[in-house]
């Protein structure tokens, strides 16, 4: 197959959507080197750095040499970088050098804690790192097991382009990356994804959302983020588009560098979670985007976060004028289990809606978050009897496909529990278990997703355990010995998330209550945000009376967010 | 209103809204940590003011300087510093 001169379209759309994605990349430096495929921009949105195909493909070949010389196949590698085009180049040679990657987020002053059970539990015997981290890393783990791991930083080298070869025929089977999103800080659980998931989940998103060549993207998501790596920095590969890359720190400062950038590079693909949108309304100057044309814009994702109907109208509204059409918005649903893609599209058309009722409260308007890639099975099952629902009935989302990741890392009951789940109807297929709620449209066939089987609290597009939430508040309060903590999130009327804290109360709390409130919230608040990065935004006494527990002493969060929204809980009123 | 003032009262309103948190629970001299500003929101604060006050300010600002009332002078001080360099 590459005996050959050239490729057809055809045939560069085929081979790119089989090969693993360092072979695509390969295929493409050969077809088109010198075509730009990365940008990196400033956090003032100049162009500070551009890599061609063949030049990151020069680079992942240097540093896959580099690692064949410290270490062996299948080791686990993890990758400590600032957003950049260092990380892409690392990754990929991971991939090339069949080292398997473990990207993690740089810790900070809070998530040392979370970088050491990653490294624990994902086995890694060596440390990638940015050169401009290693003494911050050193610092942070001085005194910790991971001190004693070896760290390397990748060379600058470019290795010169060779002859495009078949590449080696390996089982695509093999695990690429390990995807910590999931678990709890002090049960991490690494996705293994496997090259065969990533190459099948690149052409899923290709194919849904008919993108080619020219489908130039701006991304700002960090990439030990699953849609900042699959979608931001891998599908750019596949489909041998330019893509902008940007922090994701410069979004958040100035959220307007992230559309001027849309404009001015005139892509057709960008997105984030909900908040994105939110916070470009936010910031909306005038005069700052005076001639702003987002009329290229064919495709505003919004996943990894609940869509909220009421923010992609704001945003529809305030941006109609710079030629944002609301029919480029494309909700999606996904998850690191799944690669990253399950349902987004089809693009082009308005966002469809249905309205529910909710156990508490007035009716719900919810997004339809597309339909699914046609290489995707939904199933929608009760999850008690685990017989499937009759159309249009909200059950537990179900999935099999060429994309769904092998199982977690080292941890075959969670394997077993969330990857090998079987309907009960003599079929002997497995299913993944998502933990999401429901259901498909039997009339628009889009997916609908309803909330969470369990508690889990998202939160700008972050998966957070009530439970790691809950044990630093009775930590910080550790003085006057809580009893329980229930958290949970719900939406107030302007559709923004609220968290709150339920706190059961004793003699000495209710001591502190009456000398000062303000310090004793002041001291939950701050340890919240310094282990977490969030912000409770209420804090409630509750009398022991009215925490509810199961038999066994667990905090059955559910009830309590459905009193506390009826308000039916016995709580200490610290004002009076 | 002073300039330290507008600030003092820009930077309470971004945090009552940000956070969602009761104006009663607001004080100028209460480290910042304990409204919940954790370091995204802290980045959108510093970015807000950038945009209101049109100047060019550190992100490590809010860790420097970490109440209201200090925050509010620290960027007083560099907004005089940058009238000064225009002179």
């Amino acid at each position: 197959m590459f005996d050959k001169s050239c490729l057809s379209p055809q045939e560069l759309a085929s081979a790119t959507g089989l090969l693993a994605v360092h072979d695509s990349l390969a295929l493409r430096a050969w077809v088109h080197p010198h075509k730009v495929l990365f940008t990196l921009l400033d956090d003032q949105g100049e162009e500070q750095q551009q890599v061609s195909y063949q030049q990151l493909l020069g680079r992942a070949n240097a540093i896959a040499r580099q690692l064949q010389a410290v270490s062996e196949p299948g080791d686990r590698v993890a990758l400590f970088f600032p957003q950049g085009l260092d990380f892409i180049a690392s990754f990929l040679a991971c991939l090339i050098a069949d080292r398997i990657a473990v990207p993690v987020n740089l810790p900070n002053r809070r998530r040392v804690e979370r970088c050491l059970s990653i490294l624990h539990d994902s086995g890694s015997r060596l440390l990638l790192v940015a050169a401009s981290e290693q003494a911050m890393l050193q610092q942070a783990f001085a005194g910790t097991p991971a001190a004693a791991l070896a760290m390397l930083s990748p060379t600058d080298d470019c290795d010169a382009p060779l002859a495009f070869a078949r590449p080696a025929e390996r089982d695509p089977q093999r695990v690429a990356f390990l995807q910590y999103t999931s678990g709890s800080t002090s049960a991490p659980k690494g996705v293994r994804v496997s090259h065969a998931n990533i190459t099948a989940n690149l052409r899923m998103m290709r194919d849904s959302w008919a993108l080619d060549h020219t489908s130039d993207f701006v991304t700002w998501q960090p990439h030990h983020h699953d849609m900042g790596l699959i979608l931001g920095q891998l599908l750019p590969i596949v489909l041998g588009n330019h893509t902008v890359i940007m922090a994701p720190a410069t979004f958040v400062r100035q959220p307007l560098i992230w559309l001027q950038a849309i404009a001015r590079y005139k892509a057709r693909l960008a997105g984030g979670p909900n908040f994105a949108y939110n916070l470009a309304v936010e910031r909306y100057d005038a005069e700052r985007l005076q001639g702003l044309d987002l009329s290229h814009w064919t495709h505003a994702l919004n996943g990894a976060d609940v869509v909220r109907p009421a923010s992609l109208a704001r945003f529809a509204q305030q941006y109609a004028e710079h030629g944002f059409r609301a029919s480029a918005f494309v909700p999606c649903y996904g998850l690191a289990e799944a690669t990253l893609f399950v349902s987004g599209g089809p693009q082009g058309r308005p966002v469809c809606s249905v309205v529910v009722p909710v156990d508490a409260g007035a009716p719900q308007e919810l997004v339809g978050c597309g339909e699914p890639s046609w290489e995707v099975e939904i199933a929608i099952v009760d999850p008690a009897s685990r017989q499937r629902c009759t159309p249009g009935h909200i059950g537990e989302i179900w999935l099999r496909g060429p994309s769904i990741a092998q199982g977690y890392w080292q941890n075959p009951a969670a394997t077993e529990a969330g990857f090998k789940a079987r309907i009960d109807d003599g079929s002997p297929l497995d299913y993944l278990r998502t933990g999401d709620l429901g259901f498909v449209g039997p009339d628009d066939r889009q997916l609908y997703v309803c909330g969470r089987l369990k508690d889990l609290i998202i939160c700008e597009g972050r998966n957070l355990h009530p439970e790691d939430i809950e044990y630093t508040v009775i930590e910080a309060l550790d003085e006057v010995r809580p009893q329980s903590c229930a958290v949970f999130s719900h939406d107030n009327e302007q559709q923004r998330q609220t968290l709150v804290a339920a706190i059961e109360l004793n003699r000495e709390i209710k001591r502190w209550l009456q000398d000062n409130p303000r310090q004793l919230k002041a001291v939950v608040r701050s340890a919240v945000v310094d282990q977490h990065g969030i912000t409770l935004n209420r804090i409630v006494f509750v009398q022991p009376t009215s925490m509810h527990k199961t038999t066994s002493g667990k905090i059955q969060r559910a009830k309590m967010r459905q009193l506390y929204l009826a308000s039916e809980l016995d709580l200490f009123d610290e004002t009076r | 209103m002073t300039l330290v003032e507008t600030l003092q009262t820009r930077i309470s309103e971004f945090i009552c809204c940000e956070m969602d948190l009761p104006p009663e629970d607001i004080d100028l001299d209460t480290p910042l940590g304990a409204f919940g500003l954790g370091s995204l929101a802290g980045m959108k604060l510093i970015g807000s003011l950038e945009q209101q006050f049109g100047l060019r300010l550190s992100p490590t600002l809010v860790f420097e300087h970490p109440t209201i009332a200090e925050l509010a002078l620290a960027i007083a001080a560099i907004a005089a510093r940058g009238e000064a360099a225009h002179v």
